[in-house]
């Protein structure tokens, strides 16, 4: 059935009456003339002149929303859904132009949830979007070099690339097209390099314990022993003593001297002249680890019995002189010092690592001699720390009408209006609504949107790095923490100390030491000897580190050291109570560098999986700019109105013309301008874009192995030299992985002795030689003593004891303060830095399609 | 194009060159953690006295004369 009149209808209808039928087909308005523009990046626009009916058009009563369609000779298809507008400027003439926009009412909602399923690496990266535009739409379009693209009629919105035409490509030959309406134009000159240079920060950190070693080393002194580091000991340079010991396993110092006597009287009763009728010994000896001796004095009494001496006037007078034995005598000890240390590292080592490529387009010339100005750029970008977690945080839009889990954080869409600069946190689930909420930006206050409760984060963006776990402390419901693992050791580590002497000892624990025993684990909560004095609490589990929790209530979180038993509780939404206060997981963040809070270990971000990621998003970012520069000839075409109406913003087009340089412009529609009139013919006006590339491909390759035979491990787990990996966009643009190079302390943790290790060293030589001459010292000052006759002459008195002093100044002490010997260590620091490293890629060419032949030498 | 980028970030080397270590292995600025255990020598060690103390007496018939007994 042909239709009455035409051949434009306008129907005035609701905003949900979404879908044409044939109660659309009617002229509530008289159409005059029609101009559709659909322009890329715009939603599209119709303009049509009507008769005045002189009413108000936005009244109340009437409909804004309208169907505009036209008969195409076979049935009457839409040209626009649209509505209203604004009032038109001229109101008081016969006819008036009035402006329809095909803007769905659905639009913001549909654009996000296309943008959330294109945050995917490399195309998204929130190392280099600010945290207020993770969840941004257009900030998650612009390494895809694509627009939003709203359809005029059914309204469903997509990304359509610069080059790309989803909807097709459409063949125009010349009688495609009128005659003499064919026109180019070139742009600005393209933009044919542009250098990146990004940086990254992140703190290297991590902590261990490395036994040293242990040495068993013989001397006169307890130097080493009473020297010898104690547990907790700050050296510096991020390193401390975790456990030590030091024994003398000689126990020289409970070495004395024991005494013994024996005495033996003849018992006869008939003697012989010379029968011995008494002995009498009495000895003291050291009982020790004796290194050397030296007798100081000796003295002794031959014995004589002569029962037939006389005296001076020839009587009997018999001799009888007791034979006697006197020795005085010093000796020095020993120590053999047993030794073991263990020591703890806190490395804290801020890095940087920049990355410097440049991609440089290959395109043909347009200038012949362009200044720098006109064709490159440099794009310098600082990232977010790659070394703390990143929360994913959403826009209010995309989780409009969505059911919303607690603990779900978002950001208001619009940041113009008061509250729009918060961040939200759901403390009550439900489904959110479908109109944007009025948000506080008072922190904690709760705003209802839909049956879902927000409570406002403040006006602050909360940053990725949320704060640890802390005893006592107030909380308010919406707060978000994130719990760090404490450092810990086994318990038998802790132990081992006690168990290298002999005999074994309890060994100190010191308050706050965390330890894992098979699979739980516990705190010291009191210093003391373990096993007897220290008090000891048992904890399920220890934080992972990576898993937010968010307070569901107010409250004073637990005592110091017991962490709630957050690690047993890190899956989405699962609770947790800590001293009345309710935890609840939300959801872990992304490390970028890999790794848990305080075991940030990669010395490197760029030279390793996630980096190239994170490289290859820089490079989609200056692939989109030079895509965009490139598109730089413009080709324009009028073609008739059944045509053009087949072409829209979603379409490539291939333009066949002699007067084109190769005889032929392939480009993207960049606008579509559909017009009738009653004075005009109906035309549609084309313009579209074309690249000025080459036509050339890029190929992989795959590189050789650098460790192992790839047949026997994971291409994950090996280096190939020489690769040329392709990005995602396809064989237009490679570049060859960095390979990481040491540029700092060539610590690699965890570390080991072998690593920290500089010197290791006892020094010294065998000091019995340099004790002996001490004693011989003491032994000539004590024979100048007892071989003093008691002349009281002044001057022999003087010049005796004046000896005595000078033989006593070689002294055991002095002898081993000048052949000391000792211990030496070294280790490396483990905080040094700040280390910043380069790291220069190469990329190829970025290659584009040729969408006009501007060097071509054929006349066609 | 890119060397003239290269000489505004890095003047002082080529496209392809290596950048200059920040730092090398075990040269950081931070010079190494020291332990120098019982370098002093102090404690001045430990000894010990000892002492022998022996005597004999034998036996010597005795005479009597007008002066005593001897």
């Amino acid at each position: 059935m042909s239709p009455v009149a035409g051949p434009f209808y306008l129907a005035w209808v609701d905003a949900t009456e979404t879908t044409f039928g044939l109660e659309h087909h009617r002229m509530d308005e008289y159409v005059y003339s029609v101009r559709r523009t659909l322009s890329e990046g715009q939603k599209p626009v119709l303009e049509i002149e009507i008769e005045n009916p002189r009413v108000g058009l936005l009244s109340t009563n009437r409909k804004t929303w309208a169907w505009v369609s036209w008969f195409n000779g076979t049935t009457i298809v839409p040209l626009l859904f649209g509505h209203l507008v604004g009032n038109p400027v001229q109101l008081t003439k016969e006819t008036m132009t009035i402006q329809l926009i095909a803007d769905p009412k659905n639009y913001k909602h549909q654009v996000q949830m296309l943008a959330e399923s294109m945050k995917v690496l490399p195309y998204w990266d929130p190392v280099w979007i600010e945290v207020g535009k993770r969840d941004d739409p257009d900030k998650i379009l612009e390494t895809y070099a694509a627009f939003w693209d709203v359809h005029p009629t059914n309204h469903d919105v997509i990304a359509v690339g610069l080059a790309a035409g989803p909807a097709g490509n459409i063949d125009l030959t010349e009688g495609d097209y009128f005659y003499g309406s064919f026109s180019s134009t070139t742009g600005q000159p393209p933009e044919t390099s542009i250098l990146m240079d990004a940086t990254v920060p992140w703190t290297q950190s991590s902590r261990g314990i490395v036994y040293v070693g242990s040495h068993i080393v013989r001397s006169y002194s307890n130097a080493i022993i009473s020297g010898w580091p104690k547990p907790l000991t700050q050296l510096g340079s991020g390193w401390s003593v975790y456990a030590s010991n030091a024994f003398d396993s000689g126990h020289a110092d409970m070495a004395e001297s024991v005494s013994i006597s024996y005495s033996w009287q003849n018992k006869e009763k008939h003697h012989s002249n010379g029968d011995t009728m008494s002995l009498s010994v009495s000895q003291t000896v050291p009982k020790g680890p004796v290194g050397t001796s030296k007798v100081l004095t000796q003295s002794s009494q031959t014995g004589l019995v002569d029962p037939f001496a006389v005296d001076e006037d020839g009587d009997p007078s018999p001799l009888n002189i007791p034979a006697t034995y006197n020795e005085t005598s010093v000796h020095a000890l020993t120590y053999t010092a047993v030794t073991t240390l263990t020591l703890e590292y806190r490395a804290e080592r801020p890095r940087t690592e920049r990355v410097i490529f440049t991609i440089n387009a290959d395109v043909q010339p347009i200038l012949v001699d362009p200044t720098v100005d006109q064709v490159s750029e440099i794009v310098t970008m600082t990232g977010a720390d790659v070394g703390v977690p990143i929360i994913n945080l959403l826009n209010w839009t995309t989780v409009s009408g969505q059911h919303v889990e607690v603990g779900q954080v978002i950001f208001p869409d619009d940041p113009q209006v008061p509250g729009g600069r918060t961040a939200q946190i759901a403390v009550a689930e439900g489904d959110a609504g479908t109109e944007p909420p009025n948000f506080s930006d008072i922190l904690g206050d709760e705003t209802v949107d839909g049956t879902v409760t927000w409570s406002s984060l403040g006006s602050a963006e909360p940053p990725d790095n949320s704060r640890d776990w802390q005893f006592g402390s107030p909380i308010t419901a919406g707060t978000i923490i994130l719990p760090r693992r404490p450092f810990f050791a086994q318990l038998g580590d802790l132990l081992a100390p006690g168990q290298q002497v002999f005999p074994p000892q309890e060994v100190q624990l010191n308050e706050g030491t965390y330890f894992q025993s098979g699979s739980n684990f516990g705190v010291v909560v009191l210093s003391g000897k373990f096993g007897t004095s220290a008090q000891i609490a048992g904890l399920n589990s220890l934080p992972s580190g990576s898993t937010y929790f968010m307070a569901l209530n107010d409250g004073t979180t637990g005592p110091q050291y017991l962490i709630p038993d957050f690690g047993s509780h890190e899956t989405l939404h699962d609770r947790v109570t800590d001293n009345g206060i309710v935890w609840q997981s939300i959801g872990s963040g992304e490390i970028p560098i890999g790794g848990v809070p305080g075991e940030i270990r990669s010395p490197t971000f760029f030279c390793q999986e996630r980096g190239l990621r994170s490289l290859e998003y820089l490079a989609l970012v200056l692939r989109a700019k030079l895509q965009w520069r490139c598109r730089c000839v413009d080709v324009s075409f009028e073609t008739d109105w059944l045509t053009g109406y087949t072409i829209s913003t979603r379409n490539t087009v291939t333009l066949h013309n002699p007067d084109l340089p190769g005889g032929i412009a392939f480009g993207k529609v960049k606008t579509a301008v559909l017009s009738f009139s009653d004075t005009e013919p109906a035309i549609c006006q084309v313009t579209i874009s074309c690249l000025i590339g080459k036509d050339n491909a890029i190929e992989e390759v795959q590189g050789e192995p650098e460790y192992c035979d790839d047949d026997y491990c994971d291409d994950d787990y090996q280096f190939f030299a020489e690769a040329v990996v392709l990005l995602p966009t396809g064989s237009d643009l490679s570049y060859t992985p960095p390979t990481y190079r040491v540029i700092d302390d060539g610590l690699t943790f965890p570390l080991d002795r072998g690593q920290i290790l500089l010197v290791d060293l006892v020094h010294g030589t065998d000091q019995t030689g340099d004790v002996q001459s001490a004693l011989d010292s003491m032994a000539q000052a004590a024979n100048i003593v007892a071989k003093y006759d008691g002349t009281n002459a002044v001057d022999a008195v003087y010049n005796a004891d004046l000896q005595r002093q000078l033989l006593s100044a070689n002294s055991i002490s002095k002898a081993l303060e000048d052949n000391p010997t000792w211990i030496e260590y070294q280790f490396k620091p483990v905080n040094a830095g700040p280390f910043h490293s380069v790291v220069h890629v190469k990329f190829s060419e970025f290659t584009m399609e040729r969408g006009i032949d501007l060097e071509s030498e054929v006349t066609t | 194009m890119s060397q003239l980028f290269e000489g505004i970030v890095r003047p002082a080397q080529s496209e392809v060159a290596l950048p200059q270590p920040y730092t090398t292995p075990g040269q950081v600025g931070v010079p190494p953690v020291k332990l120098m255990i019982g370098r002093d020598g102090g404690g001045g060690g430990k000894t010990l006295s000892g002492s022998v103390s022996i005597s004999m007496s034998s036996y010597c018939e005795r005479h009597e004369n007008e002066k005593g007994v001897n």
